[in-house]
């Protein structure tokens, strides 16, 4: 068993040693591989400097004739990446591991709280539906409400004694977010307000029409 | 000028590279092939010396469309690099050449007395 994995391996080996071999005797694989040796360098680099080292180590590339001359050129920029991006303020591989690791087990510890946080939004009393109902229910009382105190008003502007605050609903002494905190006192006095001097105004306006018309009539 | 690299033989070998005409312009590739360095070795010291204000590059001032190839950056040695440099290249020189031919500088022992001469 132990010869037949040993033989297996080998030839596995030496297959993938043919490709490889093949592959890096094509030039256009070895441009390729250079290529992307520099991305990976410049990537290692600040990232306010990346784009300007990247686009010189590529331009250098191309200037290098042959096959292996490239491949090995970027090979030893890429060797010297950690220590050349630590020089230039980057942090190491093991400090970012190290980060990384430091990370995922914060967020491992505050599982716990996420979840109950989760917990305690789907439990309040707004995520019930039956409270949802409520909540609407009272968002379409408030706008009867006003429609009703706008007819009222109109109503006891122009016949006082026909408006009745009976059909009146107090909706609007509750106070929803983004709803005026009107009592309902307040804002049917207002109304009454803004009517009546919108009619005040109406009736100078006709006034002074009244009285150009009798200028140009003549007595 | 800002704080100078430490002096290195890679160091040594790019001020010296740059150092042949200071007023021509050279590209990366042309200042690692004069000066004998790889590029792992090469780019890393250029920045440290941009850093330190005794080289200044900037890209080639080339149309990419009209000569038919990308611009290359161009490095030259600042006015305060070209002093700096040749100082650092004396320095080194001096420190370099023994009095004794058969004997470098760093293998001398004080006290011993080199090869036919006096203690060193």
């Amino acid at each position: 068993m132990k010869g037949w994995l040993i033989a297996g391996l080998a030839a596995l080996g030496t297959i993938l040693v043919g490709m490889v071999k093949a592959d890096l005797e094509d030039e256009k694989v070895c441009r390729w591989l250079a290529r992307k040796l520099a991305y990976r360098t410049a990537q290692r680099l600040p990232a306010d400097e990346r784009d300007r080292w990247r686009e010189e180590l590529i331009r250098d590339l191309l200037d290098l004739e042959g096959r292996v001359a490239p491949l090995l050129w970027a090979f030893s920029v890429y060797l010297q990446a950690g220590r050349w991006g630590r020089m230039r303020g980057m942090p190491s591989r093991w400090e970012v591991l190290v980060a990384r690791t430091r990370a995922a087990w914060q967020r491992l510890r505050s599982l716990p709280q996420a979840r109950a946080r989760a917990l305690s939004k789907q439990w309040h009393p707004s995520r019930n539906p039956e409270t949802a109902q409520q909540i609407m229910a009272a968002a379409i009382n408030t706008k009867q409400a006003v429609g009703t105190a706008t007819l009222e008003v109109g109503l006891t502007a122009t016949a006082p004694g026909v408006g009745s605050t009976a059909t009146y609903r107090p909706t609007m002494d509750v106070s929803h977010d983004g709803a005026p905190e009107l009592t309902h006192t307040s804002f049917v006095v207002w109304l009454r307000q803004q009517r009546q001097d919108f009619e005040a105004h109406i009736d100078r306006r006709f006034e002074e029409y009244r009285r150009a018309r009798d200028r140009e009539l003549g007595p | 000028m800002g704080d100078p690299p430490r002096l290195t033989m890679n160091v040594l070998r790019i001020l010296r590279a740059l150092l042949e005409d200071p007023a021509i312009p050279r590209h990366g590739l042309e200042i690692g092939l004069g000066a004998g360095l790889r590029g792992g070795s090469l780019y890393p010291v250029l920045s440290k010396l941009e850093d330190a204000k005794l080289v200044s590059s900037t890209w080639e001032d080339v149309d990419p469309s009209e000569v038919g190839r990308p611009r290359r950056r161009l490095y030259r040695l600042n006015p305060d690099g070209v002093v700096y440099a040749r100082q650092a290249l004396a320095e080194a020189q001096q420190q370099l050449s023994p009095t004794d031919p058969h004997t470098p500088a760093w293998g001398r022992t004080p006290g011993f007395p080199a090869k036919g001469g006096a203690p060193a």
